[in-house]
């Protein structure tokens, strides 16, 4: 699919309003990598990415909410919001459970008809949150616990990073573009 | 093999550096019988909570790093057996020797040969000097309870070096 630069600065501008404080330098570098990213995605071939991705903390507020800046975010942050009750469902309902291992993975929350909802609960109570494009048929299973993987481990990065104060918004630009790697191109 | 040395060097020299020699008491300080003994002790409990902060910073990331591929924990217990087992054995590269609790939120994490403090003396020698090289390892257990979700009041205490109790606290909710 051609890419149109001018159409994905004017994307990456639309997304600051409703993602965490961002400084102005880092929206113009946010905004090449975008493109670049996406160039990639479109060489490898069909898009096999998320549409909104979250990162709620443990007293549930987000502490990073990414959507694709084509339709209504304010959606995506309805349907993340609502999925956390059915988090907190799956949580206790494994506290119940006899089973001796405790899964991080939660799999699908729950399905509506143009989008699935995926969970992942981490040791410290932190919950992502990934919003798929019920149309993506193609998305496995393991590609998603793979996704999940690796937004925890940049998770745990950014809680090392010394200029990062757990429990502020997260504005780690190497954070930034994982998730951006990871969302779905729209042209 | 050079690895376990230099973090025992670094809790030194931040100990020596952080430790408040200065016997002035800062203003509104209230004096004791003894004034410069008052001055000295309010310095000293800066430095001391000084360190506790580090190490709590440093405890919350390493909360965050170690449990990576470990499964979900069930209840309090695991987790402080999960602090006694790897995370002592990734930062001491030893597992923690006895874990006492009252099952009623206060758990003794006893340390029978401290790395810390292993090279100062053995026996009593250095008695009193010991608890500020505690204080880091309180903030690092109090900040890996904190991400796991647990609050919690974190002493130590020494008898004879280099045994050392780590006394957890987690007031019932």
């Amino acid at each position: 699919m051609p890419l149109i630069p001018s159409l994905w600065e004017s994307k990456a501008n639309r997304s600051l309003e409703f993602s965490c404080l961002r400084p102005a330098l880092g929206a113009g570098a946010g905004s090449c990598v975008t493109s670049g990213g996406s160039r990639d995605a479109a060489r490898a071939g069909p898009p096999k990415l998320a549409v909104c991705i979250a990162v709620i903390a443990k007293e549930n507020y987000p502490f990073y909410i990414r959507s694709t800046p084509t339709e209504n975010e304010l959606k995506f942050h309805y349907m993340v919001h609502t999925s956390l009750d059915v988090v907190d469902e799956k949580i206790s309902a494994m506290a119940k459970a006899l089973v001796d291992q405790r899964e991080l993975y939660l799999d699908l929350l729950y399905p509506t008809e143009d989008y699935k909802v995926y969970g992942y609960v981490t040791n410290s109570k932190v919950k992502f949150v990934m919003v798929v494009d019920s149309s993506n048929t193609a998305l496995r299973d393991n590609e998603i616990r793979s996704m999940f993987r690796k937004l925890h481990n940049s998770y745990t990065d950014v809680m090392c990073n010394p200029f990062y104060n757990p429990g502020d918004c997260i504005q780690s630009r190497a954070f930034d573009n994982m998730v951006t790697s990871m969302m779905i191109q729209v042209c | 093999m050079a690895d376990t040395v230099l973090f025992e060097f670094l809790h030194t020299e931040m100990v020596a550096e952080l430790w408040a020699h200065d016997p002035d008491p800062g203003p509104g300080v209230s004096a004791g019988s003894r004034g410069e003994e008052v001055g000295a002790t309010t310095g000293q409990k800066m430095s001391l909570s000084v360190l506790e902060s580090m190490g709590f910073r440093v405890g919350q990331a390493l909360g965050e790093r170690l449990p990576r591929e470990t499964l979900a924990f069930r209840e309090e217990l695991d987790v402080l057996k999960f602090l006694c087992k790897d995370l002592w054995v990734a930062v001491f590269q030893k597992q923690m020797d006895s874990l006492r609790t009252n099952h009623q939120g206060t758990y003794v994490l006893q340390d029978n040969s401290f790395p810390l403090l292993l090279p100062m003396a053995s026996g009593l020698q250095y008695l009193e000097e010991a608890p500020k090289f505690l204080a880091f390892t309180c903030g690092l257990l109090r900040g890996a309870l904190c991400t796991l979700g647990i609050e919690s009041v974190v002493t130590a205490s020494v008898a004879a070096l280099p045994v050392c109790k780590f006394q957890v606290l987690i007031p019932k909710s």
